[in-house]
């Protein structure tokens, strides 16, 4: 055998420096404190799968499942507040409209416009600006991951004033399904409503009108009955035109 | 490292990724001794190394939403071991060069078989001083290819260069290698090809 085989057998064959007694289980405490981090990761993941920007499309379906599946929970979130979840849904569609398309999905092209946030405990008492700026940090904070998972499906941000706000929630069911059911489920229910949208099988209650960026906007609830009994209602918004003025 | 199927590693990162501990536990029985061991060697500390360690597991739990399977998760994790021990060698340079100790010499005492001789294990002690007084660049190709036993290809995805620079610096490394052995020169350059690993050279 030739020296530079030698080296290289004497490099390949480096005795392993023994582990530490201890370590492993130093180790796993981390794994059992917590450390795993499917609270910060969940929300974030299911609003952008692909670890990139966040989908409108993606975060109408959540909410608009929220709304849907999810109200009958016991906490604060029961309630849907008003004002709360018609400018929450604002924030989806100001001020970057633009970058809401149809390829992602969405609900004649608008779709995060359509999201609707159910209820966010204890905002009814929030004054329309007040709620407008509590809706926008927790999109913010959404969208940087900071949403703890506090029980399957329910998420909780604390806000910079240090109240604690919960969202989401969700039926067992629906979060028993893997990530890919979900979205297989989620696009089925929205492909539907969109069917249902342009046959105008819906029925749409009006709920308020509000100025966002200097333009009055009308908000409603779409209600729209699936062909499985299931009933979906939507938060839906657009400016005012001149012929609905009146 | 044993070498655990892929399968199984996707499985264990996608129940992992649903916050699973027990997933957790198991990749972690998988990998920690050989990051660890990396690490140990690197640092020249063992209390550093089990700190690195930690981290290193730490990041790994906190960003494994972000590892999209495109490669391999050893390479991966491999890959954030050696960016925590930049990170570290960054903030204490100064400190290392005093509380450095010879990993092979602990490792020797304890188990000096795998040497044949006495002969043997002196040129191997030798050579892995060697390693170690090669600058960075060097010495992870040669902690990574050789000591951890990852290929070309993936010694290259960790440090994030191209195969063909991997190439290049293991051959710079066995040239300063040769020379601090004592040996002559023109004797290796007879022959320049040295197989590395099945389907890969030099």
């Amino acid at each position: 055998m030739n020296t530079q085989k030698k080296i290289e057998k004497c490099l390949k064959s480096a005795p392993k420096p023994a582990t530490p007694d201890g370590l492993l289980n130093r180790l796993q405490e981390d794994v059992a404190a917590g450390e795993i981090k499917k609270r910060v990761t969940v929300i974030r993941r299911w609003f952008a799968p692909a670890n990139d920007s966040i989908s409108p499309w993606r975060v109408a379906a959540t909410v608009a499942i929220a709304i849907l599946l999810l109200m009958p929970l016991s906490y604060g979130a029961t309630k849907l507040v008003e004002k709360c979840y018609i400018t929450f849904k604002a924030t989806f569609i100001y001020p970057e409209p633009e970058d809401i398309t149809e390829s992602e999905g969405g609900y004649e092209g608008r779709v995060a416009g359509y999201g609707v946030m159910g209820g966010f405990s204890g905002s009814a008492d929030l004054s329309e600006k007040e709620a407008m700026e509590m809706a926008e940090e927790i999109r913010k904070l959404c969208a940087e991951g900071k949403a703890e998972e506090v029980e399957p499906g329910v998420w909780m941000v604390t806000l910079s004033n240090g109240k604690k706000i919960h969202f989401g929630g969700a039926d067992p069911e629906f979060m028993a399904l893997t990530d890919v059911e979900k979205n297989k489920l989620l696009k089925k229910q929205f492909d539907e409503i969109n069917e249902l949208r342009k046959a105008g099988k819906f029925e749409r209650t009006f709920i308020k009108e509000i100025e966002i960026n200097g333009v009055m906007h009308r908000f409603y609830e779409d209600s729209f009955t699936l062909s499985d009994g299931k009933v979906i209602k939507m938060g839906a918004g657009e400016p005012v035109k001149d012929d609905n003025k009146d | 490292m044993r070498a655990p199927l892929d399968n199984q590693i996707k499985s264990l990162c996608r129940r992992v990724k649903k916050a699973d501990k027990n997933a957790a536990s198991e990749l972690l029985k998988i990998y920690y001794a050989d990051i660890y061991s990396y690490l140990r060697r690197l640092c020249g500390s063992r209390h550093d190394a089990e700190d690195l360690t930690q981290q290193t597991f730490l990041k790994v739990w906190s960003s494994l939403d972000g590892f999209a399977g495109r490669s391999k998760f050893s390479t991966w994790l491999y890959r954030i071991a050696h960016n925590t021990y930049l990170d570290w060698l960054r903030k204490n340079t100064i400190r290392n060069q005093a509380n450095t100790d010879q990993w092979w010499q602990e490792c020797i005492d304890q188990n000096p078989d795998p040497f044949a001789n006495a002969a043997e294990r002196q040129l191997a002690q030798r050579l892995y001083e060697a390693v170690d007084e090669l600058d960075e660049d060097r010495k992870h190709v040669v902690h990574l290819h050789y000591y951890q036993g990852l290929s070309i290809r993936e010694t290259a995805k960790v440090l994030d260069i191209a195969t063909s620079t991997v190439k290049y610096r293991l051959r710079e490394v066995f040239k300063v290698l040769r020379v601090k052995l004592g040996v002559q020169e023109a004797g290796f350059n007879q022959k320049q090809t040295i197989p590395i690993a099945k389907g890969e050279s030099l």
